[in-house]
């Protein structure tokens, strides 16, 4: 014991005894006062943990340990399990249930590090946590000496996704105190979504502080106890958010207890349609919405639009019926012309069509895999178009035909006045750019504008000048962020640019394994594992991960493995050398203070939480409740029962079929790229109808597969046994191009090739080919025999939302 | 006093927690896998030649444990008596003192449980969580499937609660080892033997 409360207390000095050290001109910070610190287990205990990764389920892990070593995972076993009366156990996926592995694996960062080799080749020598950290802030404070604050980026990152005071929150609130930063907005996920869905909605309820309403996200997936029938775009929550109490959880209990009809519209038959035994209705990627306008043909031909709700609570549907009918410029957009476009037969889309138009209470609902497309903005928003044309948009059973919500608990952050509000008030969002941008901002972040590259600023002044950002990109943060070399798009693009030291003199990285980003640092700062931190936990606010509220608080399971340190502490010791660290820690504030101080304010606005203190309150597990619904619904029929007095956010204050928003943008659209104001579908660069990517045959899609939420837990040997990274093609192409289950394959895209493990399958439309996204790169020669997707994809943004387009990839497909 | 287990493959969605949880709770490394699951799949997606798809696809995933069967192959192709069927509650089980990692018993289940320890030379396979059972609790991918899709206990009461279905493709027929074993079938589910489909992930299992 004594021991370890010495090594406990060590740690919040050692950051001062680095100061003394190399003492700059600034103040030191006080030594802190140490609160009692929570101790992990001595001999055999069980601790509270998190799998706090990127997928909104944020799953308890009842962590069981010995002697300072954890020896398993178990159910948390807190509640009756009675999904009916909301108190479901909260039960972690595979990759919840591996975390003792990822703790324990081979690729975990022990000490701070150099570079040494080029960048992105593995090549680092051990150095000081002392030399790391001055290393550091000498960067720091040299960039901001010699281009200013907006030559830092940090980079969107989901490894501390479900953290209030994880690698995310401390550096935001680091590089907010050094000097500011260039910031993002929108993100990777389902940019084209938000912005579609803000064309046509505005931007509902969001809540007072809370960025996350901008989602726009629908009605729960609890409320289809009440359709009759329900119509899926790309929607997979069996895949992409299983776990937990989540949203695939829900979908199972709620279709087998009212067995409505599914029409699932997706290029693969996925798990979630196969285990709610929906009718699968395979469709090519980017044609939803086209398959959108053949039934939107249907609906208005055979007098299913409902045209006093069109009148009263629309804008512009009028122009929308001419494009559809073929007033505007000949064509009717018949089933029998989208047939063969987007691979449905005409009679399948008029029975669809007929079942939405018939239906009492449909649901129409979409997943990110649509949207994110060269014209997912229009997918997104063709989707929508659906239930409005039936006017069936509030009222039970009924959904916006966005992505399923739910009310939610809100994020606290580390803020100096502890609350996301003062986000929207900090230097580093005064200039934000798209997330999926940081390459061109390095590239030629000088040209970057409002008008071309949709820059932002919050001096409206330098908005109406259409200012071009003052510097480029030449400093990288990334805080447990895989968006630099796996990521995000055309990783051969980003090994390029990253390596031409005209352009990049530092790449910081903070991280718990050593990933294909970490390989690019040039100072790698070593993070404590998630079972070797404390925080509060709660569900993901207001998204799609089922209908609880739940919440935990999180201990140490382990003493932190070799070198390695919580993120605050970390970014407490740059403070230090900034000079800064007193204005960091609040006045000594220690990480777990910092965290008490987070618990007090989330009881604050969370009554029913049972515990006064966070030890109380880690001592009671997951507490959970109902969730109710997302406020948007409410905002939505507010919107429907009084449009006069309760607008939508729009420029009209109604549900913009014609969209004012897309057609403010339209000077945004480059070469092939269409903005129109209307949710209609167009082929972009590299769709199925791009007859110059003839080269290149099959359609590529990537999804979020059961094995990682983005690239979290891509290392894990257990989960890359069980859950293998394959790519899944059609048998009719297998035989075609003479590949055979289980050989190994090279996928080519115009931007680079990888290899990867075949599996042929007739879950797949043929001339489509799909892998799961999310492992990471590692090159042998050109080939990317890691098989990281976006190897493939293209860094070009979508037209609107300046987002990633990674499943619009022409490739091909040829035996290794 | 017999014991089994149910498997529900209408609802199993392929995830693989049973698996992952069973190998953190029994340290098996990877080529170990006392839990698999099976994902098979038929049918096909076509392109009628005019861009236009048709289709008649299925698929399904079952997962399998050791059946602790009543005429367990495993204990019968045993050379020295180490692979056992415990008389008070019918887990079969391995004396690990005596067994020679021979793997005849291995090569004898149709079931693919008895899985060699290669470090050791010891054949190990699912005992049931017999140390959870002790305890009062369930085994460990009962506790972890996150659709509830699993449930263990005396095979007489599981039989009173589920039926006594215990087969599907691609499984063996019950007939050879009688297992104790439940099955719900999927809608697609097929019949044993039947060559509408094939185990598409041999690699994951």
């Amino acid at each position: 014991m004594e021991r370890r409360t010495f090594l406990k207390f060590s740690a919040a000095a050692a950051a001062v005894a680095t100061v003394t050290g190399c003492e700059s001109s600034s103040a030191s910070d006080p030594l802190p006062t140490p609160s009692e610190p929570v101790l992990p287990p001595v001999g055999e205990g069980v601790t509270w943990g998190s799998c706090a990764t990127n997928c909104w389920q944020a799953c308890p892990l009842k962590v069981h340990s010995k002697d300072g070593v954890i020896t398993r995972i178990e159910t948390e076993g807190k509640a009756t399990d009675d999904w009916d009366s909301f108190d479901h156990e909260i039960r972690p996926c595979p990759r919840g249930r591996s975390m003792r592995q990822k703790v324990y694996n081979h690729d975990r960062l022990k000490y701070p590090m150099k570079r040494v080799g080029r960048r992105g080749s593995d090549e680092f020598v051990r150095i000081s946590w002392e030399e790391a950290v001055s290393s550091v802030a000498a960067a720091m404070q040299k960039t901001y000496a010699e281009y200013g604050k907006n030559a830092i980026f940090m980079p969107l990152g989901g490894g501390s996704h479900d953290l209030n005071t994880g690698v995310t929150q401390s550096s935001v609130r680091l590089l907010n105190m050094a000097g500011g930063c260039l910031f993002f907005h929108n993100d990777y996920s389902a940019s084209q979504y938000r912005e579609g869905s803000a064309g046509m909605y505005g931007y509902l309820a969001s809540n007072d502080g809370d960025t996350v309403g901008f989602w726009n996200t629908g009605s729960s997936l609890r409320s289809l106890e009440n359709s009759d029938l329900m119509v899926c775009f790309g929607y997979n929550p069996m895949e992409a958010r299983l776990g937990g109490a989540g949203s695939g959880y829900e979908y199972l209990n709620v279709k087998k207890k009212n067995n409505f009809k599914t029409y699932y519209i997706d290029p693969r038959f996925t798990d979630t349609a196969v285990t709610a035994t929906d009718e699968w209705v395979p469709i090519r990627p980017g044609t939803d919405a086209a398959l959108c306008e053949a039934i939107a043909y249907v609906l208005i031909e055979d007098g299913y639009a409902n045209i006093p709700f069109l009148e009263q609570y629309t804008y512009g549907y009028d122009k929308y019926e001419e494009y559809i009918t073929g007033v505007t410029d000949g064509i009717a957009r018949t089933p029998e012309r989208a047939e063969s476009i987007c691979g449905i037969p005409a009679e399948k889309i008029r029975e669809i069509a007929q079942a939405i138009g018939t239906a009492s209470a449909p649901f129409v609902t979409q997943g990110f895999g649509p949207q994110r497309q060269g014209n997912g903005e229009n997918n997104a928003r063709a989707v929508m178009m659906l239930p409005i044309l039936v006017g069936k948009i509030s009222g039970a059973g009924t959904n916006h035909g966005g992505t399923p919500g739910n009310d939610g608990l809100s994020h606290y952050a580390m803020m100096p006045a502890d609350s996301l509000k003062d986000l929207m008030n900090m230097k580093i969002m005064d200039v934000t750019i798209p997330a999926a941008s940081h390459l061109d901002a390095i590239e030629f972040g000088t040209q970057m504008k409002p008008s071309t590259h949709d820059v932002r600023y919050s001096d409206k002044s330098l908005m109406d000048a259409d200012t071009p950002l003052e510097t480029n990109v030449r400093f990288l943060w990334l805080a447990s962020s895989n968006m630099l070399a796996n990521q995000n798009g055309d990783i051969n693009r980003a090994d390029r640019l990253l390596n031409d030291e005209s352009l990049v003199d530092f790449v910081v990285v903070v991280e718990q394994h050593m990933t294909a980003s970490a390989k690019y640092a040039d100072i790698i700062l070593p993070e404590v594992s998630w079972l070797e931190m404390y925080d509060v936990i709660q569900s993901y606010n207001k998204m799609d991960c089922g209908s609880l509220m739940y919440a935990y608080g999180i201990t140490p399971a382990i003493d932190p493995m070799f070198e390695c340190k919580p993120a605050y502490d970390i970014c407490h010791m740059i403070a230090n050398e900034l000079g800064i660290g007193s204005k960091f820690t609040n006045g000594g504030m220690t990480y777990l203070d910092q965290v008490r101080k987070v618990f007090a304010e989330f009881k604050k606005s969370n009554s029913w939480i049972q515990g006064d203190t966070f030890e109380e309150f880690v001592s009671f597990g997951p507490q959970r409740r109902p969730a109710g619904e997302h406020p948007n619904v409410g905002k939505l029929r507010d919107f429907v029962t009084d449009p006069v007095n309760n607008p939508l956010g729009t420029p009209s204050g109604k549900v913009e079929i014609y969209s004012q928003y897309f057609e403010s943008k339209q000077s945004q659209a480059e070469g092939t790229d269409e903005i129109n104001p209307l949710p209609v579908y167009f082929a972009c660069d590299e769709s199925y109808e791009d007859a110059t990517a003839s080269e290149y045959p099959f359609q590529c899609i990537n999804y979020h597969g059961k094995h990682s939420a983005h690239s979290i837990h891509a290392s894990t040997p257990w989960l890359n046994e069980v859950l293998e990274h394959h790519l899944w093609l059609n048998p009719v192409d297998a035989g075609a191009i003479g590949v055979i289950n289980g050989q190994k394959v090279i996928v080519e895209s115009r931007r680079g090739k990888l290899e990867i493990t075949v599996r042929v399958t007739p879950r797949i439309v043929p001339g489509v080919v799909a892998m799961p996204q999310g492992q990471w790169r590692r090159m042998k020669g050109d080939i990317d025999v890691g098989g990281c997707a976006n190897t493939l994809t293209d860094s070009k943004p979508s037209p609107v939302a300046k987002s990633f387009r990674s499943n619009t990839n022409r490739v091909r497909v040829y035996s290794a | 006093m017999q014991l089994g287990f149910y498997v529900d493959t209408e609802i199993c969605s392929g995830c693989k927690a049973c698996m992952v949880s069973c190998k953190d709770k029994n340290d098996l490394n990877v080529g170990r896998n006392f839990r698999r699951v099976y994902e098979y799949a038929g049918g096909s997606c076509t392109d009628n030649g005019n861009g236009v798809f048709s289709q008649s696809v299925f698929a399904y995933y079952t997962s399998i444990s050791c059946n602790h069967c009543d005429i367990p192959a495993c204990t019968k192709a045993c050379p020295t008596g180490a692979m056992h069927k415990r008389p008070e509650d019918g887990l079969v089980m391995v004396h690990d003192d005596i067994c020679i990692g021979c793997s005849s018993c291995a090569q004898a289940c149709p079931y693919d449980a008895p899985q060699l320890d290669e470090a050791r030379g010891k054949m190990t396979k699912c005992d049931g969580c017999i140390d959870r059972l002790n305890a009062g609790k369930q085994p460990m991918c009962v506790d972890s499937c996150i659709h509830r899709a699993l449930d263990f206990g005396p095979i007489d009461e599981l039989r009173a609660k589920y039926g006594d279905t215990a087969e599907i493709a691609p499984l063996p027929s019950a007939s050879i080892t009688k297992p104790n074993l439940i099955l719900r079938v999927h809608p697609d589910g097929q019949p044993v033997g039947s060559g509408a489909g094939s185990v598409v992930n041999p690699n994951e299992v």
